[in-house]
């Protein structure tokens, strides 16, 4: 912000300090130029001169900064630097308690309102012992919004009270574009008090929605450009562990760079069907390539054409179905399940050679 | 670095904390942080005089069951300090060092994904920031911990784990987390100092339900305290029950199902799990304090001796386990809490008048009330006066 010099006329009083000085945002501070350097020394000497807060902080406290000399001025850096978009009110004591005040507006970023990308599993019915969903948004969101702003809804529109487990702690990815909302675990675990006295949050064959409102805004501020309402149409529940051996398999053919497709008995964990699933060379080591799954299949291209021979599919003891089933055991294991030591991966084969089939 | 005097030098901060969530401290001067972003917890470890010592600030008068609120607007003066709005202040976690009573607090500024971690510290009342550049910095990862036949692939990210509680005990922390991908319920257990090499021990918590089921069971809160003498881990599990698992059963590899002794009811998830002295009949007891109910308190001798709860047919609502009563406790509203010695806890809380006031309040045990915060009878100057409040003067802080 600039102040306007006045002009000079032999009867005119000098132009004070205060008027010279010009506060500008530099990088992530905020430069105070055309200062004498007496000034200068009084204020390195006394930082509580300067005060800056931001513009109607409710509050007296003022930011914690650092000083530096620069050029004919200071340079105040806040320790948490400038936040875009933002007005702040800075106040200097000049000497002999000479008060000089500014309005600071750092410029804004043009943020893009956020949308919701994908909800996982997207299948057509889901089982009604669904443990998690996995919302996908365009744009890393702000956090603590969950339990406001986010619920179940069943087929009258109705809030299913309690549905997800509220925790401090939200589950997002690193990018916070990705959230999981888990299933209260103590409503799906058979037995459990919570699930004895309030039922499960799903039932079978049944309509529900996922509901986000629109307030749920980005980690920039802008809110969502419309709220969601994403129906959920649940089946039967699924309570028995995983069985690889039931997936149907197709080959691909050798010399080519054909998918290797793997279709599901059931829905699995989207994530964990992206991570913990890994096709092994006949001699052992990974086969680079890409991997594409919804839940429901599973389809691998490779880098570099196959090569004839056996190859495995490895599943690791950690994948799950989306009711949290293994494996190892189902959600609800029989007693006695699991053992210590006794989780360890599944490895199908599958023969590449001139001709694609299911295995 | 002080919050009430502007430095002139530039302040470095390089810039080891990705997030700062769960707090604990050993019996010295290290200040334990788990840090999920990075997956780590990290060891700041102080030396003598690190901390502040706070036995001449007033805290209150616990006589007269009245404390003191510390700083009203938690937020407003945090998000001040960090150039911010208040909901742009996330207070993550408190605990105090006990041999100073300092109140340590972890903030992030921010809720997007590059929020700034720091590390606040309460001196008198006023807050400034902890300098961790004065303490040695030591960290152990604690992502997920594959067995030696599984191996990350496709140099994909690690299944993220939110770190929820971490406790040290005896040269030892135990860290509990949430994963967002996997139902996973691996408590891990590290011994401290960190050594170079990596010696994770990772324990598979189950739960048992009847004689019929068993379930993962991820943990929520926890503390490590003896029940007749014997090392144990009190937890509580996400599905809601409080279990106790003897030290001795958590080993490397180990599938432990620990006892279910009570169960907290749905709707509503704990926050912490202390454990503390009764000064007025010296009875050990753990309090738990929850997002949607008042807290509860637990006498040690009945988590000991408690039978294992019955599940389904039979489960006893909240206040009751196995016959031994639990006692609530007047804390609604408490967003964090630990205690500083035997007379006093301090929490982070929503103001009783006014729940957008965040307050930064201590309160008088053993029952962990301010008689301020209720109508009491003897409130009132014609109510009666058995414990000889109106004889008292007033408080007056300096």
């Amino acid at each position: 912000m600039t102040v306007p010099e006045r002009r000079c006329s032999a009867t005119a009083a000098p132009i004070s300090q205060a008027q010279r000085i010009v506060a500008a945002v530099l990088d992530d501070a905020i430069v105070l130029s055309r200062l004498e350097p007496g000034a200068v020394d009084d204020l390195l000497r006394e930082p509580e001169r300067v005060q800056l807060r931001r513009a109607n902080s409710p509050v007296d406290t003022a930011m914690l900064i650092a000083l530096q000399r620069h050029t004919d001025g200071v340079r105040i850096r806040p320790r948490f630097g400038l936040m875009a978009g933002a007005r702040y009110a800075l106040h200097v004591r000049l000497s002999a308690g000479e008060p000089w005040r500014t309005s600071i507006t750092v410029p804004a970023v043009g943020a893009v309102a956020p949308t919701l990308l994908n909800v996982s599993p997207s299948a057509e019915r889901v089982p009604s012992n669904l443990l998690r969903l996995y919302l996908t948004f365009s744009t890393p969101m702000a956090l603590g919004q969950m339990r406001n702003h986010i619920w179940l809804a069943d087929a009258a529109g109705a809030r299913v009270e309690s549905a997800f487990l509220d925790l401090e702690h939200e589950l997002w990815d690193a990018r916070q574009q990705r959230l999981t909302l888990l299933f209260d675990p103590g409503r799906l675990k058979k037995g459990v008090g919570p699930r004895m006295h309030h039922g499960t949050p799903l039932s079978p064959h049944r309509t529900y929605a996922v509901v986000i409102d629109q307030a749920m805004h980005s980690a920039a501020g802008r809110p969502l450009r419309q709220a969601v309402i994403r129906p959920l149409r649940t089946g039967a529940p699924i309570q028995t562990r995983l069985a690889p051996d039931r997936w149907r398999i197709r080959s691909p053919i050798a010399g080519t760079r054909r998918s290797l497709q793997v279709q599901f008995d059931r829905l699995i964990d989207q994530p964990g069907a992206r991570r913990w699933i890994t096709p092994v060379h006949p001699e052992g080591r990974r086969v680079d390539g890409e991997v594409t799954t919804d839940g429901q299949q599973w389809c691998f291209v490779p880098h570099r054409a196959w090569a004839p021979g056996r190859y495995g599919i490895r599943v690791a003891s950690a994948l799950e179905d989306v009711c949290g089933n293994t494996m190892e055991a189902a959600f609800d294991a029989p007693v006695g399940r699991p053992s210590a030591g006794s989780g360890g991966a599944w490895v199908g084969t599958v023969d590449v050679d001139g001709v694609s089939r299911p295995v | 670095m002080t919050a009430d005097s502007n430095r002139t030098d530039p302040a470095p901060a390089p810039a080891r904390l990705k997030s700062a969530g769960a707090l604990a401290f050993n019996d010295a001067n290290v200040l334990f942080v788990g840090d999920s972003k990075a997956g780590v917890v990290h060891a700041f470890d102080f030396e003598e005089g690190g901390f502040d010592d706070q036995a001449d600030y007033q805290l209150g008068r616990a006589e007269t069951f009245e404390g003191r609120t510390l700083i009203n607007g938690l937020d407003h003066e945090l998000a001040a300090l960090m150039g911010v709005p208040a909901s742009a202040v996330v207070i993550n976690d408190l605990r105090v060092h006990k041999p100073t009573g300092q109140i340590v607090l972890s903030v992030h500024r921010g809720r997007g994904p590059n929020a700034t971690p720091t590390i606040f510290k309460v001196d008198r009342g006023r807050l400034t920031l902890l300098d961790l550049d004065a303490a040695t910095h030591t960290q152990m990862s604690v992502g997920p911990v594959h067995a030696p036949h599984e191996t990350l692939e496709f140099g994909q990210r690690l299944n993220s784990l939110a770190i929820t509680h971490i406790e040290h005990h005896d040269g030892e922390l135990f860290v509990a987390g949430i994963a967002n991908e996997t139902f996973s319920s691996k408590l891990r257990r590290l011994p401290y100092p960190f050594t170079g090499a990596p010696s994770v021990s990772s324990i598979e918590i189950w739960h048992a339900v009847h004689a019929q089921y068993e379930t993962r069971a991820p943990i929520i809160t926890h503390t490590v305290t003896e029940l007749d003498g014997v090392p144990t881990l009190i937890a509580v599990y996400a599905c809601t029950p409080i279990v106790k698992i003897p030290l001795s059963a958590l080993r490397d590899g180990a599938v432990v199902r620990g006892t279910m002794i009570g169960e907290l009811g749905f709707g509503n998830t704990p926050i912490d799990l202390i454990t503390y002295v009764n000064s007025w009949d010296q009875s050990r007891n753990a309090l738990i304090t929850n997002t949607n109910r008042s807290a509860v308190s637990i006498p040690l001798d009945a988590l000991a001796a408690a039978e294992p709860m019955p599940h389904g047919d039979g489960v006893k609502p909240f206040f009751s386990v196995g016959g031994v009563a639990q006692y609530p406790m007047p804390l609604g509203g408490t967003l964090h809490l630990d205690t500083i010695d035997d007379t006093w806890a301090i929490v982070v809380r929503r103001g009783p008048e006014d729940p957008k006031n965040i307050q930064l309040h201590t309160l008088p045990m053993p029952f962990f009330f301010d008689r301020s915060d209720h109508a009491v009878e003897m409130n009132w100057s014609d109510g009666p006066d058995p414990f000889g409040y109106k004889s008292a003067p007033p408080i007056r802080f300096a």
